[in-house]
Formats: structure tokens, sequence, C-alpha cells
């Protein structure tokens, strides 16, 4: 593990349950400041509804009730304005508990701090931007709600921004991503695509945009709010095979440049394995292996693992893990 | 490993959006109703007769060049009267359709959005209020009210706002779980915010498009309450009135009924092409 005292986004005994169907049961995690985690299972492991709780998105289930229900911060007994429910004396589970930097955050009822500090890009780029909104109001409502600009920046200013994350995640720029991001985003007046090209852009809405442009723009609107860690579900899955690369090594890139704490959830072993410091391996909503990805990848496994992991070789892992 | 991403972002600047000229029934609507409005609007003011004096001397002419859609039984200018009931009727379409839509169009953005409670409440509510006949409703309100503006106005308040919660409660529903709200919750934006500013723009061209529609009905609501001596009272001029005014002598003297009812008609036929476009441009956008 990296050796890090406090880890900047912490899972404690998560559970979520949908009536009687357990989507995540009693899992644990610590996610270290720079560290690149994936979590990998097959599809219904309950990766996706891990990244959710992490995120904010649902609450995880108290011990001994009902189902989790989006949106809400029932169910969960823990912090703030969530502490109501069932009483210690009469459950004696372990309680969830989502630490942030060490400290007990609410599942739902974040603060808006706490929110801008743990953003996600989704697995479908085809829904996850705002179609009646133009690619500059998606960038700029996050910096404008979260003040990252200041408390009242100019519109210059908030363009000048907007047209900075689209070169970061490579739209727009007149010789590709690749130079750009090879240089450590250091870019100068030549790599720079003309401004009108990215006022374009930023005139648009998504629908104007292919799968690969769009989870971009998504990435982008994420990284608009200057988060500490990144939690991608699946980030590729929607794309085609062709563009896949360009999103992951875009991941990687910034993970890099940026020292985001990346949280990757994905049933592409292959992608952990050029990506991630960190594997936790997930089925039937528990996490059967956790540890360093050199490990899991060069080390014989047993039990699941070495099934998820031959079962990924057969199919010629990319990367190099084969 | 970075230099592959290239040639897909060199392509970045994407094809060009769509024209993003509107539909040609939209702009034929639009013009029709401009024209309409226009001529509700000057005609009053241009005309030399008056639409409540009553001129015995005058009564029943056909059209002609001194009376260009002839008089009624009062001698009364029948395209002042049109106009001036134009004005009227149009006005009181717009403001009685104000309220139920953003009633119903709040309504059916909680409704959809938070589901649970909301929702049941507003679709009992809804349910309840539709299940009763609307002309005994009208009787009814125009019973405790009296006939005229007052008991149009309520009596649409009541009923009106259904259509557009239901329109806005399932567009919302459905989109309620799109990833890009989800994206909008993890931001930090508040309830509020996600749904006056992230879901409302989504959801308005369908209100707006059953709005329009609706309009359609409502006049046709209102002529005919003015017909049937539900609407506004005489002497003041109103398309219904105009129309039963003149139905004793349809055989004989057309133009009373008939003109009054064209007016409907060309109203009738603009909002109809302004609700076609409308729906034409969302289905393209």
């Amino acid at each position: 593990m990296i050796d890090e005292p406090t880890p900047i986004l912490e899972l404690r005994h998560i559970t979520v349950r949908y009536g009687d169907f357990t989507a995540v049961d009693d899992v644990s995690l610590a996610l270290p400041k720079g560290v690149a985690l994936g979590i990998v299972g097959e599809s219904g492991a309950g990766k996706s509804t891990l990244a959710r709780v992490a995120a904010g998105l649902i609450a995880p289930t108290a011990p001994g009730t009902g189902s989790a229900r989006p949106g809400t911060g029932s169910g969960y007994r823990g912090m703030g304005s969530d502490r109501h429910g069932v009483g210690p004396d009469r459950d004696p589970a372990p309680r969830a508990e989502i630490l942030l930097d060490g400290m007990p955050i609410a599942p739902i009822r974040r603060t808006r701090a706490q929110r801008r500090r743990i953003q996600m890009v989704f697995q479908n780029p085809d829904s996850s931007l705002n179609p009646s909104h133009t690619v500059r109001r998606i960038l700029a409502e996050g910096m404008l709600l979260h003040g990252t600009l200041g408390p009242h920046p100019s519109h210059e200013r908030v363009d000048a921004r907007c047209r900075e994350l689209l070169h970061m995640v490579g739209l727009g720029e007149s010789d590709g991503l690749g130079t750009a991001v090879a240089a450590g985003f250091g870019l100068g007046p030549a790599d720079l695509a003309p401004r009108a090209d990215l006022d374009d852009i930023l005139d648009r809405r998504p629908h104007a945009f292919s799968g690969g442009q769009r989870q971009r723009i998504a990435i982008a609107r994420a990284l608009a709010v200057e988060p500490d860690v990144l939690i991608a579900d699946e980030p590729t899955s929607a794309l085609d095979v062709s563009v896949q690369r360009d999103v992951l090594d875009l991941l990687a890139t910034l993970r890099r440049t940026r020292g985001l704490t990346l949280m990757l959830i994905t049933h592409d072993l292959g992608v952990v394995n050029e990506i991630c410091d960190e594997v936790a391996v997930m089925r039937g909503g528990e996490i059967v292996a956790n540890g360093p990805a050199a490990t899991f990848f060069h080390s014989p496994l047993a039990g699941y693992s070495g099934e998820l992991l031959d079962a990924a070789r057969s199919v010629a892992l990319p990367g190099g893990a084969a | 490993m970075t230099t592959r991403t290239a040639s897909s972002a060199s392509s970045a600047v994407p094809a060009r959006d769509r024209a993003g000229r509107p539909p040609r029934t939209l702009v034929a609507g639009l013009v029709l109703l401009a024209l309409i409005v226009l001529a509700v609007a000057l005609i009053p003011i241009l005309s030399p007769y008056d639409p409540i004096a009553e001129d015995i001397a005058a009564m029943l002419q056909p059209p002609s060049p001194v009376h260009p859609f002839g008089t009624d039984q009062l001698g009364r200018d029948i395209l002042t009267r049109v106009a001036a009931a134009g004005r009227i009727d149009l006005a009181l379409m717009v403001g009685v359709e104000a309220a139920p839509f953003v009633i119903g169009t709040a309504a059916g953005l909680v409704a959809g959005f938070y589901g649970g409670w909301p929702d049941r409440v507003i679709t009992l509510l809804s349910d309840a209020l539709i299940a009763f006949p609307f002309y005994l409703l009208v009787a009814v309100v125009a019973f405790v009210t009296g006939t005229g503006m007052k008991g149009i106005f309520l009596t649409f308040l009541i009923m009106g706002w259904i259509i557009f919660a239901r329109t806005v409660k399932g567009a919302t529903a459905s989109l309620a779980s799109a990833e890009w709200v989800e994206s909008a919750r993890v931001m930090g934006f508040s309830d509020w915010s996600i749904l006056t500013r992230q879901m409302l723009p989504n959801v308005l061209s369908q209100a707006v498009a059953v709005l329009v529609s609706d309009m359609v009905a409502l006049l046709v609501a209102i002529v005919t309450l003015g017909y049937l001596g539900l609407g506004i009272a005489p002497p003041t001029p109103d398309w219904g009135t105009m129309i039963a005014d003149g139905q004793s002598f349809l055989a004989t003297r057309w133009w009373v009924s008939t003109l009054p009812g064209c007016a409907v008609v060309l109203v009738g036929i603009a909002l109809a092409l302004i609700g076609d476009g409308l729906n034409d441009a969302r289905r393209d956008a």
C-alpha cells in the first residue's frame, strides 16, 4: 500500500440493499491520496453501486432495514443530518461511514465543499451531459457554483478557463492531445487551437459531438471544479474501441499531471493493469481481493481473482499482463 | 501512449449543428397569428363604427365596401365587432391559460422528479378533477360566480393545470434518472437548482407544445360558453355570442354567424400550425 497516513476517501462497512437483493455487502475500502484504485468484477458485482455511494448518490442501507433510496439521506446511520433511525443499543451491526480526509461526511446531504472534492464521470456520455445546455454552460456552471474562479469572475475569465479545460481534455487542439498531454499540459502558443475553434465548441450542445468527445467534455466538467477524487464508472464501456484508448490515456495522464486520486470502475482488467496502482475485486457485493496491482497481475492468485485473471488472459489481456 | 489520441482529438471540432432554421409550419403559424393579432388590435381603432352602438337603420346589411363583413340584427358593423371580440377572446385565452400552465408545469416537475407522495397527491387530485364533467363544472361555477370572465377563469384554473402536470410529470420522470441529473447532484446543485435550471429547459418545449394545442381547445371552449350563454355577457362582443346571434337567420343572412366563425377557425389554424411546428422542432432537436 502507498505510505499515506490518512486516506483521502474511505468507505467503512457499506451495505446497500434493494429489497431482498444485497448489491453491496459490508464493504470497506480506503483510497490513499494520489492513488488509482481499480474496482473490477463481473456485471452485478456491486461496483457501480459502491461508486454511487462514494459519489453521494446513494445512501448505504442501515443494518436491519430495507432498501437504499437514491437521493435521500434515510437508511443511513452515521453523522450530521442522517443521525437518526436505528439506535446503537438496538443494532449491534457495524455502522456505515464515509470519511473524507479522515472526517465523516454525510452520505447524501454533503456540503458544497465536500461535493466539489469528489466528482464522477459516468458510463454513458450520451446521457451524462444536459442536452439543452451548451458546452460553455456545462463547464462553467460547476466552477461558478463552487467559486473556483473567485466570487464574481468575468465572462472573459470563465471563457478562458473553459478553453483551458477543453485543451486539457484534448478538444480543439490543432495538433491533437498527444503532444500537449505528453508535455504535461505545458501548452505553448503553437499548441493551441485558434480561439474561434474553441468558442465554436463552447457554443455547441452535446448532440453535436461524438461519444468520445462527449466523454472528454464530461471529464472536463468534473475537472472544472478541481476535485481531489475522480470516480470513473466504466468510462469507456459505451465508446467505440477506437476511442476507448484515447479516453483511458487521458485519465492516466490527468492522474499523473493533476495528482488526481482515481477510483476506476471497470470490468476490463487490461485497463486496470495499465492505469491503476491498486485493485479491488468485487463479487456478489463483496470485496474478495484487495491489494497492489503489481501483486494482482504478476503473482499467482487463487480463487475468484485467479479465475477472473485467467478469463481475461484467455481473451488476450491488453497492456502486457497476459 | 498518449500520441494515439492525436487523430481523434484533431477532429474535435464537430460537424456543424443543424441549420437551426425553424420549421415552416411554425413560421407560417406565427405569421398568421401575428396578422390576426395586428388586425384585432388595429381595426377597432381605425374603424369608424362602435362595436356596441346599435343602428337600426343599417341592420342585417350584406358585406359591402361600407361594411366589409356586413351588419348584424342590431345594425352593428360585424368587422369591428369581430375584431373587438377577438381582443377579448384572445386576451382571455392567454390570461386563462397562463396560471394553469405555470401551476401545472411546477406540479409536474415536482411529481416527476420526486415521485413518492408528491406524485401520489398530484395524481389523485388530477384524477378526481378530470372525472368531473367539464361543462357541468362550468355550469356550477357560472351558477356560483355568475357568467363572465371570472367564471371562465376559475373553471379553467381548476381544470387547466392537469394536462400540463401530466405532460411535464412524464417528461420529468423519464429524465430524473438520467446521468446528467446525477452529475448535477454530484456537482453539488440543490434540488431547486436541478429542477429549475437543469430539468425545466428540457421539459419546457413539451409543455409549450401542449400549451399551444390546448389554447385551440380553450378558444373553442370560450366560444362554446359564449354560444351557450355562459360566457361573456352581451353587449360585450364575443365570437361565441356573435355566432349564436346569427343562427336564427343563418340561411338568409349567412355573414352574421359565418364570419365570426371564420375568425375562430383562423386562430385555430394559426395555433395548430404553431403546435405542429414546435413538435417538429422538438423532434429535430
